[in-house]
């Protein structure tokens, strides 16, 4: 058995953190892992009293006078365990003792990788795909931008898309992996691309010199991958001298508004689309005014709502368009149940992807609403086959594809 | 009384099993990364003046569940400073009336805080109910309660009922309800159960999840400014 230091990469305050659970099973009541899979390992609190219990055994007083005594089993149950959970930091949300789960889960996987014992087998093809092709999903690069082409050819946008290493334009718009590549989701790029227009903003996007903003490797524990991609994302946006970096994928916008800044400080700002139409719609430039009669209820993504408190700016957006209902989920803002996409569990668990969004999808259908909106391509994608996949009567819609039929 | 004679000692031991479990943490920690603190003397502020002392974090689970818990910490402190550190209530200037009256007020709180507990344990979803360690706390608790009020009941009972002062309303009660059962208590035994049970309770924070009595404050003063809080 390889060494594998748990506490490796853990600083003071995550250590006095898992000392201040006080296993009050809060998270039971909300983990979204646990509604699906009824292993209470499964349960933070689960998690952090056996690590608590493995890191004294390992580095108490007993440990001290007579030895470590942790048995290789216990290691191994908790470490499987530690994978199968989406960091959606509902966890983090309930618990009174405001534990920061997802930054120690994290960092914990990064000491497994580090030590050879992680990512899972499934998860390592994403790492591989990054470094080959910069994208998760084993993507020629030359392809990462021909959606705006097509979208121009077919007429769906008024202005050819601009590359911004030849504009130079201050807004960059930072597509993502997802919104590049799937095809059912391209729709999200392509209607923020046109809103812009509209909007008469200058921007450009990368098309295939954009990488992978390295969430997912960071959240596998993939450390090294995530800090080659931030590095090399920064150094291409300091270069291109860009005011402003627009995302339309949560965990894009996460990783770069938040991990990216512990790595160092950003020249650029950095906003998520919804904040950034929320602008244009404030400073008249957009005027949704068209009526779109329509019953909605809104998915909170994880990235954006419990990891960057942005939970009024798309509803606000969704209230200016005319026409709208916006009926909202038993579970929304921030205990807006995770649609299971994130934190490698797509790629390690599918099985749990596929149940966690399915009963998003029954959340979703319980309040009557038509549609179902989002504002992240990985949560579109996730609770998109979910609909397939249950036959329900939902429609997925993400936010910029309501806006634009109302100000088109 | 032998017991109580060897109390020092007993004491002396507790301190020593508290000791040894608190350290065990203390040697994890050590072996942690530095990391810059943010949050700085704000949060080491709201930690001491405004998280601490009024629980905040257990707020967002509900009003229940945030009564139970308050009551039970002010009488926690209450009793701790009471039979622990009783310079600490002398030198607050408070007099011996004053000080009976609370003492009443904080038993009757803590009974009502272990209360809600096990009703709210018994209404909650089943997987969330506890297991061992956790009953094993709040029976301790109650066990120490109730140990306590009976040992209150038996002090008033030694006395002459004319002599009878210093009591209030909940011995008083007690007392008139023994009294009228025509039971009397046994001062010494039940001393004994009271003091071990206090000191096994005691001995076992650090080893059981009672730990977050010591953490949770020390988390909340001196550790990381958390996006959950």
């Amino acid at each position: 058995m390889p060494e594998i230091n748990l506490s490796e990469n853990l600083s003071i305050f995550d250590l006095l953190d898992i000392s201040a659970c006080a296993s009050c099973r809060e998270c039971y009541l909300y983990c979204p892992v646990y509604d699906v899979d009824r292993r209470k390992v499964l349960t933070p609190r689960e998690k952090l009293k056996t690590l608590n219990s493995i890191l004294k055994k390992e580095r108490g007083l007993l440990a001290l006078l007579f030895g470590p005594r942790v048995r290789e089993k216990e290691i191994m149950d908790f470490l499987s365990a530690l994978y199968e959970c989406s960091v959606c930091a509902q966890c983090r949300e309930v618990c009174p003792a405001g534990i920061d789960t997802p930054k120690l889960w994290e960092r914990i996987r990064a000491g497994m990788v580090s030590s050879g014992y992680g990512p899972l087998p499934q998860q390592k093809t994403i790492s591989q795909s990054i470094k080959n092709y910069d994208n998760p999903w084993m993507q020629p690069r030359a392809m990462r931008g021909k959606w705006a082409d097509r979208a121009f050819k077919e007429g769906r946008i008024s202005k050819q898309v601009q590359d911004i290493t030849k504009n130079r334009a201050k807004v960059l718009y930072y597509v993502g992996c997802t919104a590049s590549y799937d095809q059912n989701i391209t729709e999200v790029a392509i209607n923020f691309v046109e809103l812009m227009n509209i909007a008469g903003i200058e921007f450009g996007i990368l098309g295939p010199r954009e990488k992978c903003c390295g969430s997912t490797p960071l959240r596998i524990g993939d450390y090294k991958t995530f800090e080659e991609q931030a590095l090399a994302n920064i150094k291409l946006f300091t270069e291109l001298q860009v005011h402003t970096v627009v995302f339309s994928c949560s965990g894009c916008f996460k990783t770069m508004n938040q991990d990216y800044r512990e790595l160092q400080k950003l020249p650029f700002r950095t906003v998520h689309l919804v904040q950034f139409l929320l602008e244009l719609i404030e400073e008249k430039k957009l005027i949704p005014v068209k009526e779109v009669p329509l019953k909605i209820t809104y998915h909170d993504p994880c990235h954006l709502g419990r990891h960057n408190r942005l939970y009024d700016e798309p509803r606000e957006i969704l209230k200016r368009i005319p026409g709208i209902e916006l009926i909202e989920m038993k579970r929304s803002r921030e205990f807006s149940r995770c649609c299971g996409a994130g934190g490698g569990v797509k790629a390690g668990f599918p099985s749990i992807n596929n149940a966690m969004s399915d009963m998003r999808i029954d959340d979703a259908e319980s309040t009557g609403a038509d549609e179902l909106v989002t504002a992240c391509p990985f949560c579109y994608q996730s609770l998109m086959l979910s609909i397939q996949r249950k036959n329900s009567y939902l429609k997925i819609r993400d936010v910029t594809e309501l806006l634009i039929r109302s100000v088109k | 009384m032998e017991l109580l004679s060897y109390l020092k000692y007993l004491k002396l031991g507790v301190y020593f099993i508290l000791l040894v479990g608190i350290s065990s943490h203390i040697l994890v920690w050590m072996d942690g990364l530095v990391e810059e603190r943010e949050g700085g003397i704000k949060k080491f502020l709201r930690g001491i003046f405004f998280r601490v002392p009024f629980q905040t974090g257990i707020m967002k689970l509900g009003l229940s569940r945030w009564t139970a818990h308050f009551l039970i910490f002010l009488s926690f402190l209450w009793f701790l400073f009471f039979y622990w550190f009783p310079w600490v209530i002398k030198s607050s200037g408070l007099n011996e009336k004053t000080v009976f009256v609370l003492h009443d007020l904080f038993s009757l709180a803590l009974f009502s805080g272990i209360s809600i507990a096990f009703l709210r344990r018994f209404f909650s979803r089943k997987d969330t109910r506890g297991e061992f360690e956790d009953f094993y706390s709040l029976s301790m608790l109650f066990g120490i309660w109730l140990s306590g009020f009976l040992l209150q009941i038996s002090k008033i009972q030694s006395i002459e009922k004319t002599a009878r002062k210093g009591e209030f309303f909940l011995g008083k009660f007690g007392t008139w309800l023994f009294d009228n059962m025509g039971v009397n208590l046994s001062f010494v035994p039940l001393l004994y159960i009271h003091v071990m049970l206090v000191l096994i309770f005691v001995a076992s924070i650090p080893w059981t999840k009672m730990i977050h009595i010591l953490m949770l404050p020390l988390k909340e003063v001196f550790g990381r400014e958390n996006a959950g809080n």
